[in-house]
């Protein structure tokens, strides 16, 4: 029987190590090229020359994965339309309520002279170019940037309107998009439905939910209650919709529930997203 | 024909993991394609063909990303010292080499990744980000790496066996 046999040969040893090295040293000294700055031309060229094939071939991957979806789950898809279309119709009476209101806030705000809650809207559409869903870094790259406007810092919603993130790093024809999920990201949110001061963090994970952290256990939070930016901060405007309440625990030794957040934008199918243009973070000074 | 095939290999992996892979993530992570590519044609073809392949691959997936240019060919060498070592056993372990090299290579890369964010002052914290990230890293790549190797040895079988390389083995 032949087992495994390990013969090293000085000069194939030699050279492999001889190889391996180089292969380190290479990489080396590109992550510190890069680091500095100086590949950034060749990476936004890389960007935009991958962006046509990656686009296709995630564009056709997508449709056929809806497809494939569609056939199998046909009888549940049955339900789930006959089930959003009531709540269409709940969201829409509610929607009109709201325009209500907040025509009547608007109207406040400006008798008050106050600073406006909700900046009106600008909103710039994307496409998005690439992913990047690690452990470590959630982030997607936009085919906008400084050209059109982007700055670091703006917040970019799904089309739906909910919270994807925000601008990290803008080059002149595109923008990578720091996402809620990222291990990095925090927003103050507070949570619809709570009782109290519903006020928390929601922190991201990498590829894990996102978890909604120091929110005080008075507050009651359940299963369901929908996770909104509070505006705190100034990072965030008021009132975007982050996700949905998920996991609640309540432990008797913690003031705080445990829950994580289900983010309401598909972040890993997302095609296309909005960024908000007219909205820039608030730079809060020292106390 | 072989170099070609290689070339269009690296290309597709790295497409797919900049547009695809991250929409189907089991476990949170998707896989690196590029990683286990590079580690089976190692084991296929050899070491020295594999090496090249993880520098041609990691240069290329990490140009379009935000990872600093050079990261995942870092990454990549401990897998790729590993599939040498094994390099003795071609025909009985060649598989058992990749299936270590691909796991116990992604968590030495995860581990890479870890110090070099740290060092950059981006790092998340150890604990949670070897737990929930390094290990199901290592499990999605190595769910895969069967799959590639199988397509790597079918292609072995209709293109020929290896040429001569930087080997271990005599």
């Amino acid at each position: 029987m032949v087992g495994p046999s390990f013969q090293p040969q000085s000069g194939p040893v030699l050279r492999w190590a001889l190889w391996l090295l180089a292969a380190m040293a290479l990489a080396v000294a590109t992550m510190l090229l890069s680091q500095a700055g100086a590949l950034d031309p060749l990476r936004a060229f890389s960007l935009r020359a991958a962006a046509p094939a990656a686009l296709a071939l995630r564009g056709a991957t997508l449709d056929a994965s809806d497809l494939l979806t569609g056939l199998l789950r046909r009888d549940r898809l049955l339900q789930e339309n006959e089930a959003l279309r009531q709540q269409v119709e709940r969201l829409q009476a509610e929607l009109a309520r709201r325009q209500d209101a907040s025509q009547r806030l608007a109207e406040l705000e400006r008798l008050l002279q106050l600073k406006s809650s909700r900046p009106q809207e600008g909103l710039l559409g994307a496409r998005v170019l690439a992913l990047e869903l690690g452990p470590l870094r959630q982030a997607l790259a936009i085919d906008r940037g400084s050209d059109d406007g982007l700055q670091e810092g703006m917040v970019v919603l799904s089309e739906g309107g909910s919270l994807v993130g925000t601008v990290s790093r803008v080059y002149p024809d595109h923008a990578w998009v720091t996402l809620v999920t990222d291990p990095r990201s925090a927003v103050n949110v507070s949570v619809q439905g709570g009782q109290g001061d519903a006020r928390g963090v929601v922190t991201g994970r990498g590829g894990l939910a996102p978890a909604l952290e120091l929110v005080p256990r008075e507050a009651a939070v359940a299963e369901g209650n929908l996770v909104v930016t509070s505006g705190l901060g100034g990072r965030f405007p008021p009132g975007l919709l982050v996700g949905v309440a998920r996991a609640v625990r309540v432990h008797p030794q913690d003031p705080f529930v445990e829950a994580q957040v289900e983010p309401s934008a598909p972040l890993p199918r997302l095609r296309a997203v909005l960024v908000l243009t007219t909205f820039l973070p608030t730079q809060l000074g020292s106390p | 024909m072989r170099y070609l095939l290689a070339a269009a290999l690296v290309l597709l992996a790295v497409l797919l993991g900049l547009a695809v892979l991250p929409a189907w993530r089991p476990l949170g992570v998707a896989p690196d394609l590029a990683l286990v590519l590079a580690v089976c044609w190692a084991v296929v073809w050899g070491p020295g063909e594999g090496l090249a392949l993880a520098v041609v691959a990691g240069l290329l997936a990490d140009l379009p990303s935000l990872r600093p240019v050079g990261l995942s060919v870092l990454g990549a060498l401990p897998a790729l010292l590993l599939a040498a070592l094994g390099e003795g056993a071609v025909v009985q372990l060649a598989f058992p080499t990749a299936l270590l090299a691909v796991g116990l290579g992604t968590l030495a890369q995860q581990l890479l990744f870890l110090l070099v964010y740290t060092a950059m002052g981006q790092g998340p914290p150890w604990g949670e980000a070897l737990l929930r990230g390094a290990l199901p890293a290592a499990v999605v790549n190595l769910l895969w790496t069967p799959l590639v190797y199988l397509l790597l040895r079918g292609l072995r079988a209709l293109l020929g066996p290896r040429a001569l390389g930087p080997r271990l083995g005599g």
